[in-house]
């Protein structure tokens, strides 16, 4: 790559005109009378949601923290990655491996991209315009092999009006062995004068039922509003209607309690306003978070139908986060309990990083000489992982039980994520396994993550011959 | 003029002298348009609401592209993002082969490309690097180095 290359692409990498006049519109807007100032940015908020969302449903069920240490075993064997080369398969090829005895790996490797749901892979070809479903293969393991399964796609016909846009498009899915699989293609809709678009989420215990999310606007000016999608008929109820939360002004996000009778509703219009409400569907009612919990709770997420756990934060003055505090609230009899004081926060980017990483129930603290803890945030009990010490690089990541941390370090030298040790904090079983890894120099490693509350998965693509992998592992 | 028009007016100056460069440093952190839009428009209404005194222009323009970064930063914290960035397809950029280009850019590890930007395309000496990032010199030497590595970067002599 030549410097002027790189000058001269960059000259041309410009904001679209109209940004402008919409930084010149939001100067012009009033400020927000009588609503306290929030967080500053709404997507790092919305990013905490998401955390806390991906952890909430089953935060309920999460064990207490039963040792007050915790032994890191490190496998010895390391793990030898396959050194496959040449043109990608036509159909997936799957081999397999036991590291050390304790951890079973698959190595799947496609020709393009497979998805995983329901315990099955499978891989789905859509219309030029990404609406309409072509094609959808299944494939489910059985010893060791990938066979092909059949399953019964239907599809539900979206057609809905919220606010006077109309949403509509295919919803396919299908239900195997209690599990709800669905997909939908592109939704978005640049039709009216605003950017319209849907998508679905899973209602826990329930495989008749979904919840349609219907949105409009984009980025700061995002809104959206759930509705109940029956799927055998495609209808669809407003299950919020007479709570309030139908006439609240910039909703974005919502979470929901274990038993779907409580919610919590983000509000915000970008920097200056966010506001979070707890919907009491049964109750009828609708209260802000500050009245509930006092001004200093700026977000929460469910412990259980009944408790919420509500985080408070310091930041400095550019509005990075600095400090966290943890209490819980019973909202029956507004109880508030502390469980963390006042605890600085992880930043990956720091030169020597330590802090804490709070994640749904769960809070990793990492001190200064690399000892780590892991803190329940809904008792307060801590537990140190002895034999192990954080560097920077690694993270940790909490199972959608969040019963389970799965922990990784990456090498910075390379491109992509270059795993080079791979472990399981289990939190209900006492144990914290790790290993290493070798041979992935040669692939592009894109992301690693929870397949299900068993299973750790990791995608990448080998940039020589453009395959893609798949690797699991179960601990 | 009122309040509220010479606001106005203060932004309109300050948007046609930095915001390219506050939107460039966004997209090659983000890759994303309409993320490198959002912290932009962040990065422009803090500095209008919440911006120390400045000793001059540069002073101004430094101190936006350091709440660009953190802006950057804090996003990136968002789950799968900070571990996944590439540039979005419909990126618009005039061939292949800017797009690749680009990109290459935009997957470089976070602690290489605010460096490489901000030393080789927006001209900030290692020192002046070093203070918007705030990091050690040697860090930034080092960072550089490495950044240039993996870029395969071919140099006019200004390092």
């Amino acid at each position: 790559m030549k410097q002027q290359d790189y000058r001269r692409v960059l000259d041309g990498v410009v904001p679209s005109p109209a940004l402008k006049g919409r930084i010149a519109a939001r100067l012009e807007e009033p400020a927000p009378r009588g609503r306290p100032v929030r967080r500053p940015l709404a997507w790092a908020l919305a990013a905490a949601l998401t955390l806390a969302c991906l952890t909430t449903a089953a935060v309920a069920a999460s064990p207490t923290l039963r040792e007050a240490v915790l032994t890191l075993f490190r496998v010895e064997e390391r793990e030898q990655l396959p050194q496959v080369s040449g043109r990608a398969p036509a159909e997936p090829d799957v081999t397999r491996a036991e590291i050390g005895s304790l951890v079973k790996a698959q190595y799947i490797r496609t020709d393009g991209y497979y998805g995983y749901a329901c315990g099955l892979l499978h891989k789905l070809t859509w219309d030029e315009a990404g609406r309409e479903l072509l094609e959808a293969r299944f494939w489910s393991m059985e010893d060791g092999v990938l066979v092909p399964a059949e399953v019964d796609m239907r599809t539900t016909q979206v057609d809905v009006t919220w606010k006077g846009a109309r949403y509509q498009g295919p919803l396919y899915w299908f239900v195997r062995t209690g599990e709800l699989f669905t997909v939908s293609g592109e939704n978005r809709s640049t039709d009216g004068e605003e950017e319209t678009q849907w998508y679905t989420s899973d209602i826990p215990g329930r495989t008749d039922a979904v919840l349609l999310h219907v949105s409009r606007g984009r980025q700061l000016e995002y809104q959206e509003y759930p509705l109940l999608l029956r799927l055998d008929t495609g209808e669809t109820e407003d299950i919020l209607a007479g709570t309030g939360v139908e006439n609240l002004e910039h909703a974005y996000a919502f979470t929901w309690s274990e038993d779907f009778q409580r919610l919590l509703v983000l509000c915000g219009e970008g920097a200056d306003w966010q506001q979070t409400w707890l919907c009491d569907r049964e109750a009828g009612t609708l209260t802000p978070l500050e009245e509930l919990a006092g001004t200093e709770a700026e977000t929460a997420v469910f412990l259980n139908p009944d408790t919420l756990l509500l985080f408070a934060y310091i930041r400095d003055e550019e509005g990075i986060y600095e400090q966290v505090r943890c209490s819980t609230l019973h909202i029956p009899t507004g109880q508030v309990r502390q469980t963390l004081d006042w605890t600085s926060l992880y930043h990956w980017w720091d030169e020597a990083p330590s802090g804490a990483m709070a994640f749904g129930s769960r809070c990793v603290r990492i001190g200064a000489d690399g000892q780590t803890w892991v803190i329940d945030l809904g008792t307060g009990a801590e537990v140190r992982l002895e034999n192990f010490r954080f560097e920077k690089g690694a993270d940790f990541m909490p199972s959608p039980a969040g019963d389970k941390l799965l922990y990784y370090s990456t090498d910075p030298e390379l491109d992509g994520l270059g795993i080079t040790q791979l472990g399981v904090v289990d939190l209900d079983a006492g144990t914290f396994l790790a290993f290493e890894r070798e041979g992935f120099g040669a692939l592009h490693e894109e992301g690693i993550g929870w397949e299900d509350d068993h299973c750790v998965s990791i995608h990448a693509r080998d940039e020589a011959d453009g395959s893609r992998w798949r690797i699991t592992y179960q601990f | 003029m009122t309040q509220d028009s010479a606001r106005l007016s203060s932004f309109e100056e300050k948007y046609d002298a930095y915001g390219s460069s506050v939107y460039r440093l966004a997209m090659v952190y983000l890759g994303r348009h309409a993320d490198a839009e959002d912290v932009t428009q962040e990065a422009f209404l803090r500095l209008l609401t919440r911006a120390p005194a400045f000793a001059d222009g540069e002073h101004e323009r430094r101190w936006l592209l350091q709440v660009t970064a953190n802006l950057c930063r804090d996003q990136l914290r968002g789950f799968w993002r900070r571990r996944v960035t590439a540039l979005e397809e419909d990126c618009p950029v005039r061939s292949r082969e800017d797009f690749e280009l680009l990109d290459a850019v935009v997957r470089l590890p976070e602690k290489y490309k605010l460096p490489i930007h901000l030393h080789y395309y927006e001209g900030y000496s290692v020192l002046e690097v070093a203070h918007i990032l705030d990091l050690g010199l040697s860090a930034v030497k080092m960072r550089l180095k490495r950044g240039r590595e993996l870029l395969k970067l071919e140099l006019e002599g200004l390092d």
